[in-house]
């Protein structure tokens, strides 16, 4: 008889510090017109697909709940100095095929063009790394340019263009998505030409 | 487009000085290369191009010679 694999550890509400920003769980409590704010402004949703739409804070605790902090992640980026709360990521974990899905909006347009996300999902990909995950993944808009480049810029592998994959927000029209992927083992192996 | 094009081209999307550009410049290469240089970079040059890009044509520009390639 076959013996089973040893379950990945389970995650907990994590708390990272990179340089200037600190990557933790989102709770009820962080609910907030700040975060609000992002989700009704275009610029800032129209790259992810999605609609603009009015949420109250009540709207967002309940957001929030939806997130088990287990298999799927809720994770709010917040800048250091300042403690603003001033993106998010979304994390779907399968625990199965040891993958996590990631999503990151960074909402707050002043720190657009400010290497956020580089700096973060670094930390982010050291985190599930570390509690089992084997390979990410991240599902850019073929549109989302700025996205693109961050996924290139730290290394990801494209593995495929998706076409007409999605439907665009407001009309039937289609979209092409890509999809990135990275391994543990390449994420290791980058990390070391990085620091050599 | 010669690469002396390609590169005030870039030079503008990035905001700095073409001479600061090295001809095996590759995507992030420079501080100046971040994502919003790099949507300001993938519209002038569907702006050159009269049309948008492609999904396999975008995803292939990671240097100024992939952008000499697509822009002839």
């Amino acid at each position: 008889m076959m013996r089973q694999p040893p379950p990945p550890p389970r995650m907990k509400l994590l708390k990272i510090e990179t340089e200037r920003f600190i990557l933790r769980s989102l709770t009820p409590a962080d609910a907030s017109e700040r975060w609000a704010s992002w989700l009704s402004d275009p610029e800032v949703m129209t790259p992810v697909n999605t609609a603009p739409r009015t949420m109250t804070r009540e709207d967002l605790v309940r957001y929030t709940q939806r997130f088990d902090q287990q298999t799927r992640l809720l994770i709010g980026i917040f800048d250091r100095e300042t403690k603003l709360h001033i993106g998010l990521y979304q994390v779907d974990v399968n625990a199965h095929h040891r993958t996590s899905k990631l999503n990151v909006i960074v909402g707050d347009k002043a720190y657009w063009g400010r290497k956020v996300v580089l700096e973060t999902r670094a930390a982010l990909l050291d985190y599930l790394f570390k509690n089992g995950t084997e390979k990410v993944i991240g599902s850019p808009l073929a549109r989302n340019f700025p996205a693109v480049f961050n996924y290139k810029a730290q290394g990801w592998r494209l593995e495929g263009i998706m076409k007409g994959q999605v439907r665009h927000m407001h009309s039937n029209a289609r979209l092409d998505q890509y999809e990135f992927g990275l391994l543990k083992d390449e994420w290791i192996a980058l990390k070391k030409k990085a620091g050599s | 487009m010669s690469l002396t094009d390609i590169k005030a081209l870039v030079a503008e999307a990035l905001q700095v000085d073409a001479s600061v550009l090295s001809d095996d410049l590759r995507i992030g290469g420079i501080d100046a290369w971040d994502s919003l240089a790099h949507m300001r970079l993938l519209t002038a040059i569907e702006e050159r191009l009269g049309k948008p890009l492609d999904a396999e044509t975008a995803a292939g520009i990671e240097s100024l010679r992939d952008i000499e390639r697509v822009l002839g």
